[in-house]
């Protein structure tokens, strides 16, 4: 039996689906990230998991107690959970000890007991000696750690991390994001984390479910959402993307010939359309499990071949004319960022760039050839 | 061995502690109920009951008789409006307050302009003295002006006064004046808070675009303040109408008959004047609603938002060459509203008789004495509002927060009727208030539960009567304050309370009740001043024998005995202003102390871990 487990949770407002029948189960030490831009229904689904909302319907179990069930609702209250929130929350009129001792008192606790448990989590964050300030005494960071310690005191089932970093300036941040995932998984805590930051997310956890207008896109580690995106969205939406447009054919009506065939795998090529009205073939070779069901099933609809920015090669002269999905490009525009050249090649015949990386310093409207190798290709559907 | 630092570094932070057995669903479920049902019962029992009792007589005028008898009755109404004395009281009533409207709008818009908009020296002491006047009760002024402007007062006996000038005064100009500088604050409140919000970037635009400084300000700003200023005129125009504090004073003594006064008097005449009183009080209260609402259907409509994120604070004008007639006019309006008859009234309150003057053997402090004797009915009256006002205001202010909390954090259904409930009843006339429980708490049924019984527990004619209306006085007012609060405490801060275990109690008790206590205390100081100076509630249900400090007040104003009236004035702002002293006192010194403790603290922590 699962750690935790959600079936068929869904929530309307007025006449807008935000969640829509959402299936998830998680581990007990698992990290899970709900990715997706605003308006998603990521905080939605974590507050029904807190009870701060009340869903539709759907099923809602952690451990052995169920928390919703389809009109029955565990008041949060009694639900034994941790929340970090999005603006920390920490109340105002209490010390940073009465902060993290406030769950304590309410199950009644000795207060030999809660002060000796407040120091604790307070050398667990770094923070000792800290109990006696308020929380306007202490930096964005502190605030941050603080408010984890308070959602650690009661020894929670699970920890919800609402956006908790998205008030920290990009370096905090940083430093923040790998502080909590190594605490969490030192102490072998079960979380759920909302965020819109595809960084944030790959760092944090073991799994991520990206969601958009209420709905899955795709569950995985984030190596599998990177390199094996099921749409468009999820391609674009964890790392860069290059996409172009085109109609999946099979090998035997591409018409040329194909050297790459290892005969026990099969080969989809994309013909890609250009803005000219001439079809480029472009080859993907690709072995069978990593090709979409769906893409299998209409191999004449309209798809989007991927190919990610740091697998696309750059020529200065035109290769061998047997080396597969080569385009003849033009240097846009370039920026040198984090040690490398960040460059956007307007491609012959598409109206789309293509952003690449250059192991050379690229010069504006330089002449250059752009190679896309199949194994680095991936086709997904047309949105 | 003995544990070392380093075996601390990895406590086992995910042993759950011993779980003590907390309170079981029964009694959580119990103490919500209680938490929740207990303010809106009350809410329905001294409010919205007596109200309907009102419009109920009105319409059923033998409905609270021995024998209750059904048949409605609308001729009656009809027989009351059109008596003479009736609309003539209607009419005083309207042109009065809206004549008021206008004086109070001009000058409280002129006030705030000056106070927030430029460079006016003493700006924050006429701000604290718009606060002193709005805490003035009417007939205090009304009173104090009587008290200036007759033949004998102190003034007359120095300047002489023409009769003419005193017929000019008590009249109903006199009364226009009077209602108009007790009422240009709440002008002002809802003006200066306005243009608290309001940038500098529109009239900046302005300027840009070659318009001069009045010119922007009459075709950028006004329009901009328009909704503040129609609302601050509604207030206005509700509180006028619905003043008895007047009409009881000044307006008696000028035979103006008002509203209000006639339905005193259907109360206090022989017999009473059943008919006439509900008649009155739902005309009032019908008057009081429209205006709200009216406000409230404009406010809405004109969305004229000017707080967004780029507002930046406003500049100050310099008012060069206007700044001494800008600083004449708001001397002369304080002087009228509060100087003079402060003054004149303490004066007063010295005197043995006001048309001897202030020579020395005219003075002395007699009339404190008289009315501190422990054994005297006066400061048996004083203590006695003491305690009622005291007790009121701690009672509305706890049972007006959960009542807040209700309305605005969570869904239970029937709360946007109780968020009706209490703006409604929060401009309610007090005087129609207490009709309401002279009918209510007199019905013969009660009987059956004991209520209103001589061996029951009577509530009409005895302290308690007086305590639930200064309640129910209180109480929406308390409701619709801690709204206000309960908006500017963010959800997250109740949401982790609730995620780390809070029920509703610990909610209200642990985290809202501390987060909010500054503007409980503001409310819960507003209700006590109010019931203080209540005259038309305490006039209709004093007990007999037992009235109160403004009761008293007034009687010896009736009786001609200003002196000793003016004392008990006197004494009884100095009770409430050190109660005021007290309330502010308190927690700044508390949180002071505090803040010191943690500092002292937070030092020694730190040179632990430096050591």
């Amino acid at each position: 039996m699962s750690f935790l487990e959600i079936k068929a949770l869904t929530k309307q407002y007025a006449a807008r689906t935000v969640v829509s029948a959402i299936d998830l189960t998680l581990e007990k030490g698992e990290i899970l990230s709900l990715l997706g831009p605003s308006g998603c229904g990521k905080t939605t689904i974590l507050r029904m998991i807190a009870g701060l909302i009340t869903p539709d319907s759907g099923y809602i179990r952690v451990e052995n107690r169920v928390f919703y069930d389809n009109g029955r609702q565990l008041p949060t209250e009694e639900r034994e959970l941790g929340m970090v929130f999005q603006d920390l929350a920490l109340w105002p009129h209490m010390t940073v000890a009465k902060n993290i001792g406030f769950g304590l008192r309410l199950r009644r606790q000795p207060a030999a007991f809660i002060a000796e448990r407040v120091e604790e989590l307070l050398m667990l964050v770094n923070l000792p000696g800290f109990g006696n300030r308020y929380p306007h005494q202490l930096s964005g960071g502190q605030q941050q750690r603080i408010a984890v310690a308070r959602a650690l005191a009661t020894s929670p089932r699970i920890i919800l991390l609402d956006e908790p970093l998205s008030s920290l300036d990009t370096g905090l941040r940083a430093t923040m994001r790998e502080e909590l995932v190594q605490l969490f998984k030192r102490l072998k805590i079960t979380a759920i984390n909302v965020t819109h930051d595809q960084d944030e997310a790959t760092v944090m956890s073991d799994r991520i479910m990206v969601l958009r207008d209420g709905r899955i896109q795709q569950m995985g580690r984030p190596t599998e959402l990177y390199l094996e995106p099921e749409n468009v969205f999820v391609a674009s939406f964890i790392g860069q993307a290059n996409f172009l447009q085109g109609h999946a054919i099979s090998a035997a009506d591409s018409h040329t010939d194909d050297t790459h065939t290892d005969g026990s795998t099969p080969m989809i090529h994309v013909k890609v359309l250009s803005t000219h009205g001439v079809e480029t073939l472009l080859t993907e070779r690709l072995f069978t499990s990593s090709v979409s069901p769906n893409i299998r099933a209409h191999l004449n609809d309209g798809v989007m071949l991927m190919c990610r920015p740091d697998n696309v090669r750059v020529h200065l002269c035109e290769p061998m004319p047997d080396v597969p999905n080569v385009l003849r490009g033009t240097v846009a525009h370039t920026s040198f960022v984090a040690g490398r050249w960040r460059t956007l090649f307007g491609v012959d015949g598409q109206a789309q760039p293509v952003l690449a990386y250059p192991s050379f310093s690229p010069q504006i409207d330089q002449r250059v050839w752009l190679e896309l190798p199949p194994p680095d290709c991936r086709i997904l559907p047309m949105e | 061995m003995a544990a070392t630092k380093a075996q601390h570094t990895q406590p086992d932070l995910f042993a759950p502690p011993a779980q003590p057995p907390r309170v079981g669903r029964i009694g959580r479920q119990a103490l919500q109920l209680l938490v929740i049902g207990l303010p809106i019962v009350t809410l329905l029992l001294l409010i919205f009951y007596p109200l309907s009792a009102i419009i109920l007589q009105s319409v059923f005028p033998n409905l609270y008789t021995a024998h209750p008898d059904i048949t409605p009755q609308f001729g009656l109404i009809v027989q009351v409006l059109s008596q003479k004395h009736t609309y003539v009281a209607v009419f005083n009533t309207l042109w009065i307050s809206t004549i008021t409207v206008v004086i109070t709008c001009t000058f409280g818009t002129l006030l705030a302009i000056l106070t927030e908009r430029t460079d006016l020296p003493g700006r924050r002491v006429f701000r604290l003295l718009v606060w002193l006047v709005f805490f003035t009760p009417s007939y205090m002024l009304g009173e104090a002006w009587t008290l200036i402007l007759i033949r004998g007062s102190l003034p007359d006996h120095y300047l002489h006064f023409s009769q003419a000038f005193i017929q000019t005064f008590l009249s109903p100009l006199g009364v226009i004046i009077v209602l108009s500088l007790k009422g240009f604050p709440l002008t002002y409140l809802a003006v200066s808070a306005a243009l608290q919000g309001l940038g500098s970037e529109f009239e900046e635009a302005a300027h840009v675009a070659g318009a001069r400084p009045l010119q922007a300000w009459l075709s950028i700003n006004m329009p901009l303040l328009l909704p503040a200023i129609f609302a601050g005129g509604l207030l206005t125009f509700t509180d006028s109408i619905s003043d008895f504090g007047t009409a009881a004073t000044i307006a008696q003594n000028a035979s103006v008959p008002l509203v209000t006064y006639q339905l005193y008097s259907a109360v206090y005449s022989s017999p009473v004047d059943f008919s006439q009183a509900a008649t009155l009080s739902v005309l009032l209260f019908v008057l009081t609603i429209g205006a709200l609402f009216l406000q409230g259907r404009f406010l809405r409509s004109r969305s004229f938002q000017v707080i967004s994120g780029r507002t930046r604070p406003a500049h100050r004008m310099s008012l060069k060459l206007w700044k001494i007639p800008a600083l004449t006019f708001c001397v002369i309006l304080f002087a009228l509203a509060l100087f003079i008859p402060g003054l004149i009234s303490t004066l007063a309150s010295f005197t043995h008789f006001l048309e001897r003057g202030l020579v020395p053997s005219n003075l002395s402090l007699e009339n404190y004495t008289k009315v501190l004797q422990s054994n005297t009915n006066d400061a048996v009256a004083l203590g006695r509002s003491f305690v009622l006002s005291l007790t009121a205001a701690s009672i509305a202010s706890l049972v007006g927060l959960p009542v807040a909390f209700i309305i605005r954090r969570t869904n239970l259904p029937g709360r946007r009727l109780l968020s009706f409930l209490t703006i409604a009843t929060v401009a309610v006339p007090g005087l129609v208030l207490a009709c309401g429980y002279i009918f209510a708490w007199n019905a013969p049924w009660l009987g059956a539960f004991g209520i209103g019984t001589p061996n029951g527990f009577r509530i009409y004619g005895t302290s308690w009567g007086l305590l639930f209306v200064y309640i129910a006085g209180g109480l929406p007012l308390a409701a619709r304050l801690g709204i206000g609060s309960l908006d500017q405490i963010g959800q997250s801060l109740l949401d982790s309370a609730r995620v780390q275990g809070a029920n509703l109690f610990q909610l209200l008790t642990q985290v809202i009740v501390p987060l909010m206590r500054s503007s409980l205390l503001s409310t819960w100081l507003l209700v006590f001043s109010g019931s203080m100076f209540a005259l038309a509630t305490s006039e209709l249900l004093y007990p007999a024998g037992q009235p109160t400090a403004a009761v008293a007040i007034v009687k010896y104003f009736n009786d001609l005995r200003y002196g000793i009236g003016m004392a008990l004035t006197v004494l009884t702002v100095i009770a409430v202003s050190i109660m005021l002293l007290i309330l502010r006192a308190i927690p700044w010194i508390v949180g002071r102390m505090l803040r010191q403790r943690a500092i002292v603290l937070t030092t020694q922590a730190a040179a632990t871990e430096s050591e």
